[in-house]
C-alpha cells in the first residue's frame, strides 16, 4: 500500500482528501505545519506528499526546498494543493520542483485521477 | 610643409567679377551615402565630402550652401539648373552634356568583403563559384556579369543588406566601394567580416559636378580643391579611415606586459629627415613619428623621446639599455647583435646622386669617381664592401649633398627618400636621382632592446593593423605621392589569389624565348646577356613573382619560336599577337605600345600629317592590321599590297610606291637587311603595335599572374625603361660605327642620320626650351612678385614722350599686360579721373623740371567705369650733364586701403548711431595717464549731455549708486589683477535722483610686462531689460509655485491611488482564499456522500444534495469569474507562457466537466491534432475552454458536443460545437458582454453568472493575443469559437500610469 503524507492546516480540508485517499486505497500520514511535515517527510519517507502552500509556520515553498535537500526525498513526488489565489502560484511551484499541482477547491470526483497521473499509477 | 593658414585661391579678375554677381552657391550633397557624404542624427550634413566642402568654403568665403537629398534628385536639379553643383559625383561621358566636372578630389578602391574566418577571396579570380552580394542597380553587377560569368550575384537593396547577408553567411562575399563598406561594418558592428582584397577594376573617383552654364565655377572650385594642404586632406581622411581600421588583438601576456611597461624611452636619429626629425623644441617629427603616433593611439603605449642625443649617442644608450625603442632604423645584422627588429614597414632603394649636368656614363665605373657618403651609414659599409672605393666622409648627409651640389665631389650614395627630401627642402636643384645602386629595398623597421621580445611581437601586431590607405597617408605627408607611389616597392607589391600562390610555388622555373637581334626591344649583346626594353620588364616580373627567369640562348627567333611551338619554351617576354601564334600560344593584355612610323624616300619634302599622302601610293602587307586602318581612315591614300615588309620598302627605294608603313625598330631593322640607301622616315602616324607577354599554352594561370605584374608597372617607369634603352642605343650605335665603316659606310651614315635626326632634334628642342625656361623665369618671378603685392613698375621716356610699363601695371589699369604697346602721355592721361589729370601732370612736370619728388595718389577710370585709387612714386633719370632722360617708378593698387579707411569712417558713424539706439556707451581708460574718456552713448545713459562735463574715473564713482561703489571698484581692480575681462551690472544714480541699472564689461590691454596699459568697456542701460526680466522672473516664480503644488496634490493622490491598489490585492488575495477554503469543505464532502464513499444514499437524499453541489460550484465559477475579470481589468493579470500539448489541454477541460455530460448522456466528439505542441499560457486557455464547453452542455438538451482544433499560419483556432437550442440572431452581438443572459426557455433551469463569455472574451484577447466568436442558427445549436498564436510572444502587460486611474475605479466597480 502506497504511502502518502498530506501537509495541511485546515483541519476540514485534511479530513477531505485523507478520507478521499485511504478510501482510494493509499495510506495517509498528516502533518499540520510545515515543520512537522518535514520531519515526517524525512522520517517516514512516504512514496508521495500532497503539499498545502499555505501554512502557520513555514509555507510550503520552504518544505518544498527542505524536502528537496534532504538525502531519499530528493525525488520523492509532491503534489502542491491550494487556494487559488494569485496567478503565478501554479508556475511558481512547478519551477521550484513540484511535481503536480491541484488547485482548491477540490473535486473528490476527479482529484484522484489528478494525483494519479502525477504519481505515474493509473 | 606648407600651412592651411596661409593657402589661398588666387581669384583672376574675370573671376572675382562672377563671384561677387553669385554670392550664394548651391551644392547638392548625397543625404545618405555614408561615410563620404550623409546627414547624420541631429540633421547635419556630413560626411568626407562635406568635411572637404567646409575647408572650400571657408576659403571661399562661406559662399556655398549644402544641400543634402538624394543623388537623383540632385542630379535632375543640376540639370534643370536649379541647383549650382553637386558633390561626389564619378565623371562619366553621358553626364558631360550636363556637367562640368572638377579635377578629383578623391579615389577610393573597391574592395572584396568575406568573413574572418573561412575562405579568402584576395582577387576576383578568387569569387569564381562563390557567391557575391551587391546592390541593386549599382554597375559591379554589369562589372562581375560581363568579365566573371561564373561568380553568382545576388542582388540586395543597400550596401548594408549585402554586408548583413555576407555576416549571415547567405552570401560568400561583397565588393563595392572600400569607404563606404567600411563604415557600414563598424557602424552595425559586423565584427565577423573583414576587407580580403581588392578588385581589380579602377577605384571610384569622385569630382564636383557643376552646371553647364558655369564652367567658371568648375575653375573656381578647382582652385579652391588645390588650396586644400596635404595636411588637412590627412586630416579628415584620418577622421573617417582611421577610427574604423581593425582593432589589434593582443594576448593576455602582451596586455599584461603592456600594463607593466607604461612608458618606453625611444631614441631617434636627429639628422634622419624625412623619416626621423627633431624639432628645436624636442618635438619628433617625420614618416617614423608619423607610424609612432598611430601606434601609440593603437596599443595605448606613451612613447617619450630621449632628447638632445646625437645619433652615435643614441646608439650607445641603446647599447646600454638607456634606451629603449628606435622608431626607425636600418636591419643590419651588425644590429641584430644589440637589438630586435620588428618587420620592416619602410623600404627605399639606395640610389646614387648626382648633379643634374654630370655624364650617366661615369656611373658605370663608380671607381673612377670622387663618391661622398655619410659616415657610419649603413651606405658608408656598403660602400666599403661592395666597391672598395675610398669614399669621401661627411659628418652628415646634408652635408655630403652641399658639397656635391658646391661640386668637392661627384656622387653621393644614399636613401632615396632621404635623397628626394634633401633636394626638396634644401633646394639642390642641381642634383639629381641618377641611378638605383641595387633593386633590393633598404628595409627600415622598429628596434627594441634585446630583452623585449613581447614588445617586438605588439609593435609587428600594431603595424599589421596600419591599412595601406593610412600607411599612404603617413608616408605622403613628407614626400610626394606620385613619387611614393612609383617609388615604393613595398607599397607596389602585386596581389596574387591564394589559387596563383600556389600555382606559382609549383612553376618557379622559367624557360624566356628571345629575340637575339631586335634591339632595342629584345636581344643579346656581346657577353650573352639578355639585353633590352623587354629584359627590364621581365627582371621586374621576375623580382615581384620570385621565380627563376632564364633565358633560352643560342636560338634564332625562328628557332625559338619552333621550340615554343613544342612547348620548350615557358614565356616570350615581346611578342606581337596573331592569329597563327594564338594557336599555340597565350598572351597578356598588351604593356608597351609602339608607334608607326611612315618611311619614304629620301628626296621627299618631310611631312606632318598622314593625310598629306592623300592621293599617293603606299606599300602594305597584306593582311597587316595597318591595311584595314588605313582603309577606314585614309581612304584617299592608294594602297599597293605586298607580302612583306623588305618587298615594300623595295618598292618605296624603287620609286614605284610612294611610302610604307611599320615601327621604327622594324624599318631600322629591314634598311639594315636590304641594304636600300635612299630612305628615311618622314612622318609619325596615328598608329602602334602592341607589345605583350605570350605564353605556353597550357600555362593560363601564368597569363593572369603576368598581366597582374605587368600591372603594377607604372606609366612612369615604362616611360624610363624606353628612355632608357633608347638613349642607351644611340650610344650603342656610336661604338657600332667603328665596325660598321668597314662593311657599309652609306649604312651607318643613313642610321645615324635617322638616329641623329630624332636624338639631335628632340636635344635642340630641349635645349632651346630649357634657355626659354630659364629667361622667361626671371621675369616670371618679377611678375609674380607685382602680383601678389599689388604693385606696378613703369618708365616714362622723356624724349619719345612714352611709356613702357610692367604686366601688373596693365593689370592695375585693367588692361590685358602689354595689350597697347609702348603707350604715349596723352594716351595714360585718358586713363586718369577727369579731376585728378591736372595733378598729375603738375607732378610729373615738378619732378622733371623741378627735381621735385614724384609722389602722388590719383584715381584712374576703368574699362568698365569703374574708379581706383593707385599710389605711384618715381624718381628722374638724368645723363651725367644733368638732362633728364626717363623717369622711372612704381604704381600700386590702394583702393582695398582707401575703401578700408571709408569703411572705418562708416563704421565709427555706425557705432554712434548703434550706441544710441542700444542705450549703450563706450569708454576708454588710459591707465598711464588716468584720462577715461567717455562716448556720447555714456554721457546720454548718464543723463548728461553729451561732452557736458569731463569725464574721470571719479566722475564715475560718484555716480555709482553707494552701494554699490566698492563692489565696482572691486570689479575692476580684479580684473586688472587676476588680467581677465569683467562682465557686472550695477546701480547708478541720475542728476535727477533716479536710480538706473547698467551693464558693464571691460578688457585691458597689457604691456610685455604684464602692466595695464589701457581699458576699454562699454556701459548699457539695462533697467527696462531688468525690469522685464524681474516681471518675467515674478511670474515664473508664480507659476513655478502653481506647477509644485499641483505635483503636491497629485503625489497625494498617487499616494492614495497605491494604498486603494494594494488594498485591493490583498482583498482579491483574501476573497479568494477565504471565499474557497468553505467552498473547499462543502464541494468536497458533497462530492464524497454522492459517489457514495461514505455509504449509500436515498435518491431523495442524493437530489438535494446534488443541489448543494451545484450550487457550490456555481458560487466557486462566479467568485473566480469576478476575480479574473477585475485583475484583467486592472492590467493585473499576466501570461505565464509554457509548452503544452493541446490535446492534454482539451483532455483536462473535458475532465473537468464529463460528469455533466455524462449526466445529461450527451455524446461528445473531439476532433483535435493529437500533436500540436503550443507555447502560450495554458491555464488561462483551459479556462477558456471549460467557459465553452460548460456552455455548450448546459444549452445542449441532448445530441451532441463537438471539439475540433486545427493550425494555420502560426495560429490554433479552437471550435466548440453543439446541437443544443441556438441563439437569436440579433442576441449574437450581446454575447460576449459581461452580466449577459439571454431569455431562453432554459434559462431557468441553467445556472450562470453572465461572465463565462466575457471572461472567455478577455481572456482571449488580452491575455492570450487572440480572438473569439460565434455563431448560430436558433433553435439549431450554436458554434463558438477562439482563434489564438500558436506561440505568444513574451508580452509582459504593461500598465500606462494615465490607464490606471481609469482601471481603479473600473475595478472598484466591479467589486463593490
Amino acid at each position: 500500500m502506497k504511502r502518502a503524507l498530506v501537509i495541511e492546516d485546515n483541519l476540514n480540508n485534511m479530513k477531505l482528501i485523507t478520507f478521499i485517499l485511504e478510501k482510494s486505497g493509499y495510506a495517509t500520514i498528516r502533518a499540520k505545519t510545515g515543520r512537522e511535515g518535514v520531519e515526517l517527510a524525512l522520517t517516514e519517507k512516504p512514496d508521495f506528499i500532497i503539499l498545502d502552500i499555505q501554512l502557520p509556520d513555514i509555507d510550503g515553498f520552504e518544505v518544498l526546498k527542505e524536502i528537496r535537500k534532504a538525502e531519499g526525498t530528493e525525488n520523492t513526488a509532491i503534489i502542491a494543493m491550494t487556494s487559488y489565489a494569485m496567478s503565478g502560484d501554479r508556475e511558481k511551484m512547478l519551477r521550484a520542483g513540484c511535481n503536480g499541482y491541484i488547485e482548491k477547491p477540490i473535486d473528490p470526483m476527479i482529484v484522484i485521477k489528478q494525483i494519479e497521473q502525477v504519481i505515474g499509477e493509473e | 610643409m606648407a600651412g592651411s593658414d596661409i593657402a589661398m585661391i588666387k581669384l583672376t579678375i574675370s573671376e572675382k567679377a562672377w563671384f561677387e554677381k553669385h554670392p550664394k552657391i548651391n551644392i547638392g550633397i548625397m543625404n545618405n551615402w555614408p561615410p563620404l557624404n550623409f546627414v547624420d542624427e541631429y540633421g547635419k550634413p556630413n560626411g568626407i565630402g562635406v568635411d572637404y566642402l567646409n575647408v572650400i568654403n571657408n576659403r571661399l568665403g562661406g559662399v556655398l550652401v549644402i544641400e543634402p537629398a538624394p543623388f537623383k534628385d540632385n542630379y535632375d536639379k543640376v540639370q534643370n539648373k536649379t541647383l549650382d553643383a553637386l558633390m561626389d559625383i564619378t565623371p562619366k561621358k553621358e553626364r558631360e552634356v550636363f556637367f562640368e566636372f572638377t579635377k578629383p578630389y578623391l579615389s577610393i578602391p573597391h574592395v572584396i568583403v568575406g568573413r574572418k574566418t573561412g575562405q579568402k577571396y584576395q582577387s576576383e579570380d578568387d569569387l569564381k563559384g562563390e557567391t557575391v552580394a551587391l546592390e541593386k542597380g549599382y554597375y559591379n553587377i554589369t562589372y562581375f556579369r560581363k568579365n566573371y560569368p561564373e561568380i553568382d550575384i545576388k542582388e540586395y537593396d543597400s550596401t548594408g543588406w549585402a554586408l548583413d547577408a555576407v555576416s549571415r553567411g547567405e552570401a560568400d562575399a561583397y565588393a563595392g566601394n572600400r569607404a563606404v563598406a567600411n563604415y557600414i561594418i563598424e557602424k552595425e558592428l559586423l565584427a565577423n567580416l573583414s576587407i580580403h582584397g581588392i578588385l581589380n577594376k579602377s577605384p571610384v573617383i569622385l569630382t564636383i559636378g557643376v552646371r553647364k552654364d558655369w564652367p567658371i565655377l568648375a575653375t573656381i572650385l578647382d582652385k579652391a580643391l588645390a588650396s586644400i594642404s596635404n595636411e588637412e586632406k590627412h586630416a579628415i581622411h584620418r577622421k573617417w579611415i582611421e577610427a574604423i581600421e581593425e582593432k589589434i588583438n593582443l594576448t593576455d601576456e602582451e596586455k599584461k606586459w603592456l600594463k607593466r611597461h607604461k612608458i618606453i624611452r625611444i631614441g631617434v636619429d636627429p639628422l634622419f629627415a624625412p623619416f626621423e626629425i627633431v624639432t628645436a623644441d624636442n618635438k619628433y617629427k617625420g614618416i617614423g613619428a608619423n607610424y609612432i603616433r598611430l601606434i601609440e593611439k593603437r596599443i595605448g603605449l606613451k612613447m617619450e623621446l630621449v632628447p638632445d642625443l646625437s645619433w652615435k649617442e643614441v646608439i650607445n644608450k641603446t647599447k646600454k639599455r638607456e634606451i629603449d625603442l628606435l622608431p626607425c632604423i636600418g636591419v643590419t645584422e651588425a644590429r641584430k647583435k644589440f637589438l630586435l627588429f620588428t618587420e620592416p614597414y619602410l623600404s627605399f632603394p639606395r640610389v646614387i646622386i648626382t648633379r643634374v649636368d654630370s655624364d650617366e656614363k661615369n656611373l658605370d665605373n663608380i671607381k673612377t669617381l670622387k663618391v661622398a657618403v655619410q659616415e657610419n651609414s649603413s651606405h658608408h659599409g656598403f660602400i666599403k664592401e661592395q666597391t672598395k672605393v675610398k669614399p669621401y666622409l661627411f659628418d652628415t648627409f646634408q652635408e655630403a649633398m652641399h658639397a656635391l651640389s658646391m661640386g668637392e665631389v661627384e656622387a653621393v650614395v644614399g636613401n632615396l627618400a632621404v635623397a628626394t627630401y634633401t633636394i626638396q627642402t634644401q633646394n639642390l636643384t642641381n642634383l639629381k636621382i641618377a641611378k638605383y645602386v641595387s633593386k633590393e629595398p633598404f628595409p627600415l623597421a622598429i628596434a627594441v632592446r634585446k630583452d623585449w621580445p613581447e614588445l617586438v611581437s605588439i609593435l609587428n601586431k600594431a603595424l599589421d593593423s596600419i591599412s595601406k590607405e593610412s600607411q599612404f597617408n603617413l608616408i605622403n605627408e613628407w614626400i610626394d605621392i606620385d613619387y611614393a607611389t612609383n617609388l615604393l616597392p613595398y607599397l607596389n607589391k602585386i596581389k596574387l589569389s591564394a589559387r596563383e600562390k600556389t600555382w606559382l610555388e609549383k612553376h618557379k622555373e622559367v624557360r624566356l624565348g628571345i629575340d637575339p637581334s631586335w634591339p632595342p626591344f629584345d636581344f643579346v649583346d656581346e657577353l650573352g646577356v639578355h639585353q633590352g626594353i623587354s629584359s627590364d620588364y621581365v627582371s621586374r616580373v621576375q623580382s615581384m613573382l620570385d621565380v627563376n627567369i632564364t633565358p633560352q640562348k643560342g636560338l634564332s627567333w625562328a628557332e625559338m619560336m619552333d621550340e615554343a611551338k613544342r612547348g620548350n619554351i615557358d614565356i616570350i617576354p615581346s611578342i606581337v599577337q596573331t592569329k597563327e601564334r594564338s594557336e599555340y600560344l597565350l598572351f597578356t593584355k598588351p604593356y608597351l605600345e609602339i608607334p608607326n612610323v611612315l618611311v619614304t624616300k629620301d628626296d621627299m619634302p618631310i611631312i606632318g600629317h598622314l593625310s598629306e599622302m592623300n592621293g599617293k601610293k603606299i606599300a602594305v602587307v597584306r593582311g597587316f592590321a595597318i591595311e584595314e586602318k588605313l582603309k577606314t581612315d585614309f581612304p584617299d591614300i592608294i594602297q599597293i599590297r605586298v607580302n612583306n615588309f623588305e618587298e615594300a620598302l623595295k618598292l618605296v627605294s624603287s620609286g614605284v610606291a610612294d611610302g610604307a608603313i611599320d615601327t621604327f625598330a622594324s624599318i631600322k631593322h629591314s634598311i639594315q637587311k636590304t641594304g636600300l640607301k635612299n630612305l628615311r622616315i618622314s612622318a609619325t602616324t596615328p598608329y602602334t603595335i602592341l607589345l605583350r607577354f605570350a605564353v605556353r599554352k597550357d600555362w593560363p594561370e601564368m597569363v593572369t599572374i603576368l598581366d597582374k605584374a605587368l600591372a603594377t608597372i607604372t606609366d612612369t617607369e615604362k616611360k624610363d625603361i624606353q628612355d632608357k634603352w633608347t638613349n642607351l642605343m644611340v650610344r650603342t650605335k656610336t661604338d657600332w660605327t667603328v665596325i660598321w665603316k668597314v662593311i657599309t659606310y652609306a649604312l651607318t651614315v643613313l642610321i645615324l642620320l635617322i638616329g641623329i635626326f630624332i636624338v639631335w632634334n628632340r636635344k635642340l628642342e630641349r635645349a632651346v626650351y630649357e634657355r626659354t625656361i630659364e629667361l622667361n623665369e626671371s621675369e616670371k618671378r618679377l611678375n609674380h612678385a607685382q602680383s601678389i603685392a599689388h604693385v606696378g613698375s613703369w618708365r616714362y621716356d622723356i624724349a619719345t614722350n612714352t611709356y613702357s610699363a610692367s604686366d601688373e601695371s596693365y593689370r592695375i589699369f585693367g588692361l590685358e599686360p602689354q595689350s597697347i604697346v609702348e603707350p604715349d602721355s596723352k594716351f595714360v592721361l585718358s586713363l586718369l579721373h577727369p579731376d585728378d589729370r591736372e595733378g598729375f601732370e603738375t607732378a610729373m612736370h615738378n619732378a622733371i623740371l623741378h627735381n621735385k619728388p614724384y609722389n602722388i595718389e590719383y584715381r584712374i577710370i576703368m574699362p568698365d567705369g569703374t574708379s581706383k585709387y593707385v599710389i605711384s612714386n618715381g624718381v628722374v633719370h638724368r645723363l651725367a650733364n644733368g638732362t633728364p632722360e626717363y623717369l622711372s617708378g612704381t604704381l600700386q593698387d590702394i583702393t582695398e586701403q582707401k575703401k578700408a579707411s571709408d569703411v572705418l569712417r562708416q563704421s565709427e558713424e555706425n557705432l554712434k548711431r548703434g550706441e544710441q539706439l542700444a542705450h549703450i556707451g563706450t569708454w576708454n581708460f588710459d591707465v598711464l595717464s588716468n584720462k577715461l574718456g567717455w562716448s556720447d552713448g555714456v554721457y546720454r545713459i548718464f543723463g548728461l549731455k553729451p561732452q557736458e562735463i569731463n569725464s574721470s574715473y571719479k566722475v564715475f564713482l560718484e555716480r555709482v549708486h553707494p552701494d554699490d561703489r566698492e563692489f565696482v571698484n572691486n570689479a575692476y581692480l580684479d580684473s586688472i589683477k587676476n588680467k581677465k575681462p569683467y562682465d557686472i551690472e550695477h546701480r547708478i544714480i541720475l542728476q535727477s535722483g533716479r536710480v538706473r541699472i547698467v551693464r558693464e564689461i571691460c578688457d585691458t590691454l597689457y604691456d610685455d610686462n604684464g602692466n595695464p596699459i589701457h581699458s576699454t568697456g562699454t556701459v548699457q542701460d539695462i533697467t527696462e531689460k531688468k525690469l522685464v526680466e524681474q516681471e518675467l522672473q515674478k511670474a515664473h516664480d508664480e507659476l513655478e509655485e502653481k506647477v509644485k503644488e499641483r505635483t503636491r496634490e497629485l503625489e497625494k493622490a498617487n499616494i492614495r491611488l497605491k494604498e486603494l491598489d494594494r488594498l485591493k490585492s490583498m482583498f482579491i488575495a483574501s476573497m479568494s482564499h477565504e471565499l474557497r477554503t468553505p467552498l473547499n469543505s462543502i464541494i468536497g464532502f458533497t462530492g464524497i456522500i454522492l459517489q457514495g464513499m461514505s455509504g449509500d444514499i436515498s435518491d431523495e437524499q442524493r437530489e438535494q444534495l446534488e443541489m448543494v453541489y451545484i450550487s457550490a460550484k456555481h458560487l466557486l465559477t462566479l467568485i473566480t469569474d469576478v476575480i479574473d475579470i477585475s485583475k484583467i481589468e486592472a492590467g493585473k493579470i499576466e501570461a505565464f507562457v509554457e509548452e503544452f500539448m493541446l490535446c492534454d489541454i482539451i483532455d483536462e477541460a473535458v475532465l473537468n466537466l464529463k460528469t455533466q455530460i455524462e449526466k445529461k448522456g450527451l455524446s461528445l466528439e473531439i476532433n483535435a491534432p493529437d500533436d500540436l505542441v503550443m507555447k502560450t499560457d495554458g491555464r488561462r486557455l483551459l479556462q477558456c475552454i471549460i467557459n465553452y464547453i460548460s456552455n455548450a452542455v448546459k444549452f445542449t438538451p441532448e445530441g451532441m458536443v463537438t471539439i475540433s482544433a486545427r493550425e494555420f499560419d502560426d495560429m490554433v483556432e479552437i471550435k466548440v460545437k453543439d446541437t443544443g437550442i441556438g441563439i437569436k440572431k440579433e442576441e449574437i452581438p450581446r454575447l460576449f458582454s459581461s452580466f449577459v443572459r439571454l431569455d431562453s426557455p432554459l434559462k431557468t433551469t441553467v445556472p450562470g453568472t453572465g461572465l463565462g463569455l466575457y471572461l472567455t472574451k478577455k481572456l482571449a484577447i488580452e491575455v492570450l493575443s487572440g480572438e473569439v466568436s460565434a455563431k448560430s442558427v436558433y433553435g439549431e445549436g450554436a458554434t463558438f469559437k477562439i482563434t489564438i498564436p500558436k506561440e505568444l510572444k513574451n508580452r509582459l502587460q504593461e500598465i500606462k500610469p494615465t490607464q490606471k486611474i481609469g482601471a481603479y475605479v473600473k475595478k472598484c466597480d466591479i467589486i463593490l
